[in-house]
């Protein structure tokens, strides 16, 4: 093993060995079989007495097996792969879990295909096996935020109001009462700080207001809240992510996220970017039904995939029970 | 060289054992532990040689390591490590000759254990593992979840780019976020292994 100096090698390709620089490509060779019988020696060696060194012949492996995985590899190495590094069980066994988890990943990064808004909708509801009357639920939502954005281009103030059915009645002026629901939206849907609803009313419809009366007062400026709601359905294997269509106006983002039947004590939800990164966590609440409801701010998401990782509890045990997949899309 | 075949019936005492661990540990008392590494380093070393069974060569690498040990009393030229490292070449080389005696070479072994069939699970087993899979990463601590999610999603450059931003969240250095996402999966392989062989 030769050592060369820090700077004369390129970073990302170097691994570190106590005082020395041992190039990550020979490694690889030495994975493959490719060495000669003297570096070979000296790489068993070095891996029984250097820790460090033991950890980056690891590392070079993983990242190997899974460059295999993802078809990455061609030619000589792809032949050396599968003729030595395959010939184990042992090994074979370590690239089928790689080949598993690389599905865990592809389940929540991979780039939707482009095609028709319909067609994608038709395609939702047939990988989901949605019910007519769920599905009905999506339509209704899905029009309502045509009709809201279409009304809105003419009228520049508006508002979204989540209203429980029956609407409560209310004694106030309608300017009042539009605020007032405004601020009544929190007790309707869970929070991440763990409100215990009030009675939750499944029928929530989401209903487009255009209240000319707070346009025209010229002292009340009330909260505009613009929330953006939406459904997910129980995660299905293959499914592409769920397109979330926000304006840049919304300024909440809330979501019920429907669960197969199931009697766990309690849940928690975590809103995770696509690099696993956590957003936001919600819990411990108890599901409603079979879903469980969350809200969040607008601003924390951006264009592209995020994942809600629902974790149920049950007996003091907690385990991960589904992870829903959606993909933003900031308009 | 010591004479294996003399030396074929000499049985561990727990005795011997525990000073073999002693001796293992060096200085501090890892409750076995150092015992357990010690052991997949040989297997992974005789696995790479593509020896039929590792883990057999491997228990026989260790129980020499250990009548050494009880034989001469201690072993003070060299570290338990590179001792157990020239035991296991010794291993090796009498298992090469073995296999040279019955006609069979290195390569003829790698042939019968090579099966790329062998590689492709049926459906219902690629079930199996990836429940498995999502079941061992629920066992995970918030903290390793999501560095070992953070650490493998996404392709090439932009994994490079999120591995920085990951070592940067935990405060730790690109070097030590490999080490320990390596870790993670290597203990995520084994509760998969485990889990998969139960069902």
């Amino acid at each position: 093993m030769s050592y060369k100096g820090e700077d004369e090698l390129p970073s990302y390709n170097r691994i570190k060995m106590n005082t020395e620089i041992y190039d990550k490509q020979k490694l690889v060779e030495y994975l493959l079989g490719s060495l000669s019988e003297d570096e070979t020696e000296q790489i068993d060696e070095a891996s029984f007495i250097d820790e460090s060194f033991a950890d980056a012949i690891s590392a070079a492996e993983n990242d190997l097996i899974d460059a295999y995985v993802r078809g990455e590899l061609n030619g000589a190495k792809l032949e050396q792969f599968e003729t030595h590094y395959l010939a184990s069980p042992r090994r074979r066994e370590k690239v089928k879990f790689a080949a598993a988890f690389q599905n865990l990943a592809e389940l929540e990064t991979k780039p939707e295909k482009s095609e028709g808004f319909f067609a994608a909708f038709v395609n939702f509801l047939n990988a989901n096996r949605l019910s007519f009357g769920f599905a009905s639920i999506i339509l209704v939502l899905i029009l309502g935020g045509i009709w809201f954005f279409a009304f809105r281009r003419n009228q520049p103030e508006n508002e979204v109001v989540i209203q429980k059915t029956p609407a409560p009645e209310n004694k106030q002026t309608p300017t009042e009462s539009a605020v007032q629901q405004n601020t009544e939206i929190p007790s309707a849907i869970n929070t991440e700080n763990n409100k215990t609803p009030e009675k939750v009313n499944k029928n929530v419809n989401i209903q487009i207001n255009r209240n000319p009366q707070i346009e025209k007062t010229p002292t009340a400026t009330p909260p505009k809240i613009m929330l953006a709601s939406f459904v997910l359905a129980p995660p299905l294997r293959g499914n592409q992510p769920v397109n979330f269509p926000i304006s840049k106006q919304t300024t909440d983002v809330a979501v019920r996220l429907e669960l197969e039947p199931n009697d766990y004590e309690s849940y928690r939800v975590v809103l995770t970017d696509e690099t696993g990164g956590n957003l936001r966590q919600f819990g411990n609440f108890r599901a409603r039904g079979n879903s469980l409801n969350v809200r969040f701010p607008a601003k924390l998401l951006k264009s592209g995939v995020y994942l809600f990782v629902v974790s149920g509890t049950k007996d003091g045990a907690t385990e991960i029970l589904s992870t829903y997949t959606f993909r933003a899309v900031i308009k | 060289m010591p004479n294996v075949e003399q030396k074929k019936n000499w049985l561990l005492s727990p005795e011997s054992f525990r000073k073999f661990l002693e001796w293992l540990d060096e200085t501090e008392d890892s409750e076995g532990r150092r015992y357990l590494e010690m052991r997949e380093k040989l297997v992974n070393y005789f696995d790479r040689k593509n020896c039929l069974s590792p883990d057999d060569l491997a228990d026989e690498t260790l129980n020499r390591a250990a009548r050494r040990l009880e034989e001469e009393g201690a072993i003070e030229t060299e570290t338990p490590a590179k001792f157990c490292y020239t035991q296991a070449r010794f291993v090796f080389l009498e298992y090469l000759r073995r296999k040279q005696k019955n006609d069979v070479s290195i390569g003829e072994d790698a042939e019968k254990l090579a099966d790329k069939n062998a590689l492709t699970d049926d459906a219902d087993e690629k079930e199996k593992r990836l429940n498995c899979l999502e079941k061992c990463v629920g066992k995970l601590d918030l903290d390793n979840r999501e560095m070992i999610i953070g650490y493998y999603f996404g392709e090439e450059r932009t994994k490079i780019e999120n591995r920085k931003s990951l070592a940067g969240k935990f405060g730790i250095s690109a070097n030590a976020l490999t080490i320990r996402a390596c870790r993670i999966r290597e203990k995520l392989e084994k509760c998969v292994r485990n889990c998969v062989s139960e069902k």
